[in-house]
Order: C-alpha cells, then structure tokens, then sequence
C-alpha cells in the first residue's frame, strides 16, 4: 500500500509538526511496510507536483501548524490543487494533524470540522484528525519530557495501519486539555503578568536586540 | 467610515466577482463620510508566510521581508472595517486570501493573555484600533449552506485573534444594496 505524508508546515523539516509526524509514521511502519512518499508543501516546487501524489495513494496523512484558526496559506493552495479530483472514484483515505501553540485543543476544531467536510467533498474515507495545542517549542524540549506525546503519536499511527483510523479515545486524551475551566480565568491571567511567563518570546527578543522594540506600532497613521 | 476590502478573487476572468465589488465601492465612495480602498490581493507580491517569527521577535509588528504585505496591515490597522472577500474554494476562503491573513499577525503580540476564557495573543495596538472584520462570500459551483458555516466559524476565530469581532457574513447572492445596508447598520 501507499502511503503519502504531506508535511504542511512552512517551517519545513525544522518545525514542530515534522517532529510529530515523524513518530506517527513510526508508528505505522512498525505494523505495516508501506510504499511511503513524504512531501514537504513549503517547497515550492514540491507543493506543486504534490497533487499528484495523492490519486496514487491509498492513505495520505496531511499535518500542519495552526494559522489564523485554520491551515497555513501553502496548506490551502495544495488543497486547491485536490479540486480535479472531486468526483472522482477511489480517491485514498485521509487522515490530518493539526498541531498548535495554544495550550487548549478547542482552536483547532474548527479547522477539525472543514477537514471532515473536506473528506466528504473528495469522497475520501476519513480515518480523524490528531489534534495537539501547546506544540511552540517542542523541538527544543528534551526528548524525555516529549516521551509520553510521542509514546501516544506512535501508537496513533500504529492504529492507523492495523485498524485504518485513529482511535478516538485516545485523541480524546492527547487533546487534553480541551478547554481551561473558565473559573480560572483571572487566575491565568494574574499569573501572565509575571515576565517569566512569558520568557519564551522574551529570551528571542532578548537575543535579537529587539526587547525595547516588543511593543512597536510601525503601521499606525494618526 | 474607513473601509478596506482585501479581494481575494485569484481569477481576474471571473467578472462577476469583481463587478460586485466595483459596484459596492462605488456606493459606498457616494457617501462623503466614507473613504474605500479595495486591494486586489492577487495583484500584489508577497511570499507565505514562513513562520520565523521575525515580525514578532526581530522587527516587532512588521514582516521582515519588505513585501506587499506591510501594505496590507497598515491599511488594515487602519481601518473601521475589513471586509474579507473571496470565492468559496474546495469549501474554505481562497489561498489568495489566507496567505495575507497569515500575514496579518504582526499586528497582534506574541505574549499570551487569556480573553473570553481562552489563551489568546495579546493585542499590539490598541484595542480600539483594531477594525471590525467582515465576510463576503461568492458560492461556486458545489459551495453547500454548511461550507458557509464552517468558514463563518472559523472567521469568528480568525476575528477573535485580531482582537476584533465578525460584524456579518454576507453572500454575493445578495443584491450589493444590502451589503450597504448592513454597513451602515455598523
């Protein structure tokens, strides 16, 4: 069988979302040895002959980061590159990841709902969508601290080859947490004060020379 | 009113699309309290974006590749109101679009606070610079009333990020007047 991955992420091969997909597809060649192709959309050059790929496989896994609530911009322009196939019989199963630096899985599904529908529309069996929030920064975690996610991706993908989909009660657990109770809200938002909590972006600021700059408004007219 | 309207229409031979906008503005430039300016995405230059986070940590606000996209946020930031106009494509905005939106979050702040109960970015300007968010959807051909909602959720998202809210979802079905109307209504 074949199985295309396509790796939406604009950061290519050194984003969070390559890192992730990496333990799903280990996953699944543990179970099955498939013929696999793996397509990176932020190449130009790839993202255009990705189409074809996709009437070729029996399987393709679509990942990407979060974008403005949705998919990338390259994401879209690759699934404009799927609309030839609309109609057409034997189009392959889909699956997606879609991964964010949100804590809460809650901002990826509505994205989760457009690529359901999408599925619908290429008449392609859905096989679920992995969704993962708090992902910013997970390559430069130490690989012990990401033991249990990837312990969980791998037996997703896993799943994947012995059972044809995700099984829903373990995206139900990875996704956790769904949503912060909302009685913690100005807690959360008493503790954000506190410049540590924000070290992550400060530490690149810091980095860049651009600390005293964080607050610009190049574009503002008066 | 300041009104920006970012045309998302890839496809300079679809006339109907572009008709419709050019009959909106200029009802909309009749008013002397309005001013208008309706940006043809396709016809600008931009690259996606990368992720590098640069407009965030190295130029703080600004896309550190000098493309047409500063035009862009500065018209956007500018504005009362942003209405984002696009074909419906395989059910989603066009990519045309969605690559300048991508590009659009300069103008928000890396640091996280929580809004609504929610982990959001923080706003860069202030909040009332930000402008009301609109959409205006042309359906093609197997575009269905769900399509329309799924796109309609998903924008109130987009909206809420840009530290703003989405005032209408309108369709090219509908006669111009009453995108005019609503408008006003604002």
């Amino acid at each position: 069988m074949r199985l295309t991955v396509y790796n939406g992420s604009p950061r290519g091969k050194a984003g969070n979302t390559e890192v992730m997909l990496s333990q799903v597809i280990a996953g699944f060649t543990s179970i099955t040895d498939p013929d696999l192709v793996i397509i990176h959309l932020s190449s130009a050059k790839q993202r255009q002959e990705a189409h074809k790929h996709f009437a070729q496989s029996d399987l393709v896994l679509l990942g990407f980061p979060l974008y403005t609530d949705a998919m990338p911009g390259l994401v879209k322009e690759f699934i404009e590159s799927l609309q030839p196939y609309v109609g057409r019989d034997d189009n392959p199963k889909m699956a997606f990841l879609v991964q964010s630096g949100f804590p809460e899985a809650h901002h990826s599904r509505f994205v989760e709902r457009y690529l359901e529908k999408l599925t619908r529309r290429l008449d392609a069996p859905y096989a679920g969508t992995i969704v993962k929030g708090g992902c910013e920064g997970l390559r430069l975690m130490p690989e012990a601290m990401n033991q249990k996610l990837f312990d969980t991706l791998r037996e997703l993908g896993a799943d994947l080859a012995k059972e044809g989909r995700f099984d829903q009660e373990k995206l139900k657990a990875l996704a956790k947490p769904a949503r912060y109770p909302r009685i913690l809200a100005p807690l959360f938002k008493l503790i954000l004060r506190f410049p540590k909590t924000q070290s992550y972006w400060n530490r690149q600021l810091e980095q860049n020379g651009a600390y005293d700059e964080r607050f610009a408004r190049p574009f503002m007219e008066e | 009113m300041r009104i920006t309207i970012l045309n998302g229409n890839p496809d300079q031979d679809s006339p109907g699309f572009e008709r419709y906008l050019h009959s909106l503005c200029e009802i909309l430039e009749s008013d002397n309290n309005n001013s208008v300016e309706n940006i043809t995405l396709r016809n600008l230059q931009a690259g996606y974006c990368t992720g590098c986070w640069s407009c965030w940590v190295k130029t703080p606000g600004q896309c550190i590749f000098e493309d047409d996209s500063h035009r862009v946020c500065r018209a956007v930031i500018n504005s009362d109101l942003v209405i984002f106009a696009s074909p419906v494509i395989m059910g989603y905005l066009s990519a045309e679009l969605k690559k300048y939106m991508d590009k659009l979050i300069p103008l928000i702040h890396p640091y996280i606070t929580v809004d609504k109960g929610e982990a959001h970015h923080r706003h860069r300007y202030k909040p009332s610079d930000y402008p009301l968010g609109a959409l205006l959807l042309e359906k093609t051909p197997g575009t269905d009333e769900e399509d329309i909602a799924i796109i309609e959720a998903i924008h109130q998202r987009t909206m809420l990020n840009l530290k703003t809210r989405n005032a209408f979802t309108m369709q090219m079905e509908q006669p111009v007047e009453e995108v005019v109307d609503a408008i006003n209504r604002l």
